[in-house]
This record gives structure tokens, C-alpha cells and sequence, in this order.
């Protein structure tokens, strides 16, 4: 984050799920990098309504996005995939519906 | 996310970049962390696919080091000496729109731990051997039967 912000980006877009988390960033880029404008918005990668209504935002506010970043991931299984639990294993699996 | 991304630039010349953090984990088998690094076998991939099918997108996956966050596993602990400083370097070095052309790079891994002018040295030899992207080791095809 602080890399982007000292790039000379006009805006960030700040995505997560942790709705406080994204606070504390914004506030963060707002103190340490005033020039650049930050809008963060609580989303749910996974849920296809949540990310549209995320785009709509950026849509209305700045046109588009020139870059994206995608850093989600979880990681919680860590077993031989005999011994794990099959909705964790998915659960972790899918990160890629960031796509 | 890349989906809605890729929809919402005004035209197919449209320039943009696409960084996705994969792991060297995602081609590299640590008994333990199928779940993880098959996730991430599939975003190195689709990077790929992104760039192959989007001229103007510059796409890369990027392995970011090993570095000690609260979602490090424990058996990569001892490892974890990388800073958020250096893949920070890395991704606005690869998203920058000044400089040297990074488009060679085009769906491919590059990783944090690398030498970046290095690479931009090595760039014909990583275009020409086809680099930094998945692969069938092994020998077989045409050339085999006679």
C-alpha cells in the first residue's frame, strides 16, 4: 500500500472484506500521503453482487482503473489432502474467484 | 475483481496492468499446502490467459517473498526474511507507465527476490527460451517420431 501511494497515484481503491481494517489503511494514506484520494470500500471478493457494486463506484467516481492488484488469499488448510476437510480444502481452493 | 476490471476499461487499446500475488508454492509441491497452492497454480495461469487474450493489459503474477505476516505457515517461518517494502517495489515497478518496456514480462512469474534491471538485461533470452512460465517438463512432441 504505502508503495503504491508514494507513486504518485491519483486515487487508491481499497478493497477487503475487515470493513475497520480498511479504515485504519485509508487513514493511514490520508495522513502519509495527502495528495493521493482513497476510497475504500468493504467488499466480499467471492459474492459477484459485492464486486459489481464495487465497480459501479469506481465506474461513477473515476471512469476506470489503470491498475489492479489482486492480493487476496486465505490460508488455513495445512494437511496432506487425505486428512483435510473437504469444505476448508474448497474454501481455501478458492481464492480464485477473484477472477 | 479481473473480470469487472477488464469490462469497465473504455476500449480494447485501453492501457492497464493486472499484478496478482501467486507463491512459488503454486509450482513448487510443499506436501501440506495443496489447497493454497493450487489457488495459486490457478491465478499464475490465468495471468496468462489474461494477457493472451488482452493485448493492452500488461498481467503478471508476482511471487512476493517470504514474509512474516499472522498468515505465514509455521514451516515457512524460519524463511520468512522479505520486507512488504521489496514486492511493494516490485509491483509499482512492473504497474509503472515510464521507464524501460516491462512488456515481455506479459503473463509470466517474475518474483520479488530477483534483480529487476537484471531481468530487463535478460529479456531476450526470456522471450527467446519462452521463461518464467508453466510448462510439461519432459521430452516428447514431433521431433520424436521420426
Amino acid at each position: 500500500m504505502p508503495s503504491f501511494a508514494t507513486t504518485g497515484a491519483k486515487a487508491l481503491v481499497l478493497v477487503a472484506k475487515d470493513a475497520k481494517k480498511l479504515q485504519d489503511t485509508a487513514e493511514f494514506v490520508r495522513k502519509q500521503y495527502p495528495h493521493v484520494e482513497t476510497l475504500p470500500v468493504p467488499t466480499d471478493i467471492a459474492d459477484p453482487t459485492a464486486v459489481a457494486a464495487l465497480f459501479d463506484q469506481v465506474k461513477e467516481k473515476y471512469g476506470h482503473a489503470d491498475v489492479l492488484v489482486n492480493n487476496a488469499g486465505v490460508a488455513k488448510v495445512l494437511a496432506p489432502v487425505k486428512d483435510t476437510d473437504p469444505q476448508e480444502w474448497w474454501n481455501d481452493m478458492v481464492l480464485w474467484c477473484s477472477l | 475483481m479481473t473480470r469487472s476490471f477488464l469490462k469497465l476499461l473504455p476500449s480494447s487499446e485501453t492501457q492497464a496492468r493486472i499484478i496478482t500475488v501467486t507463491t512459488g508454492a503454486s509450482y513448487a509441491v510443499f506436501p501440506g499446502v495443496s489447497a493454497y497452492g493450487l489457488s495459486k497454480l490457478v491465478v499464475l495461469q490465468l495471468m496468462e490467459y489474461i494477457a493472451a487474450e488482452n493485448p493492452n493489459v500488461l498481467a503478471v503474477a508476482i511471487h512476493p517473498g517470504v514474509i512474516p505476516t499472522d498468515m505465514t505457515f509455521d514451516i515457512f517461518m524460519p524463511f520468512a526474511q522479505d520486507t512488504p517494502q521489496l514486492v511493494g517495489g516490485l509491483a509499482t515497478w512492473l504497474a509503472a507507465w515510464e521507464g524501460p518496456t516491462r512488456d515481455f514480462l506479459r503473463g509470466k512469474y517474475v518474483s520479488a527476490n530477483w534483480d529487476v534491471n537484471e531481468l530487463l538485461n535478460r529479456e531476450k533470452e526470456i522471450v527467446d527460451q519462452g521463461l518464467l512460465k508453466l510448462d510439461l517438463k519432459g521430452d516428447y512432441g514431433y521431433a520424436h517420431f521420426g
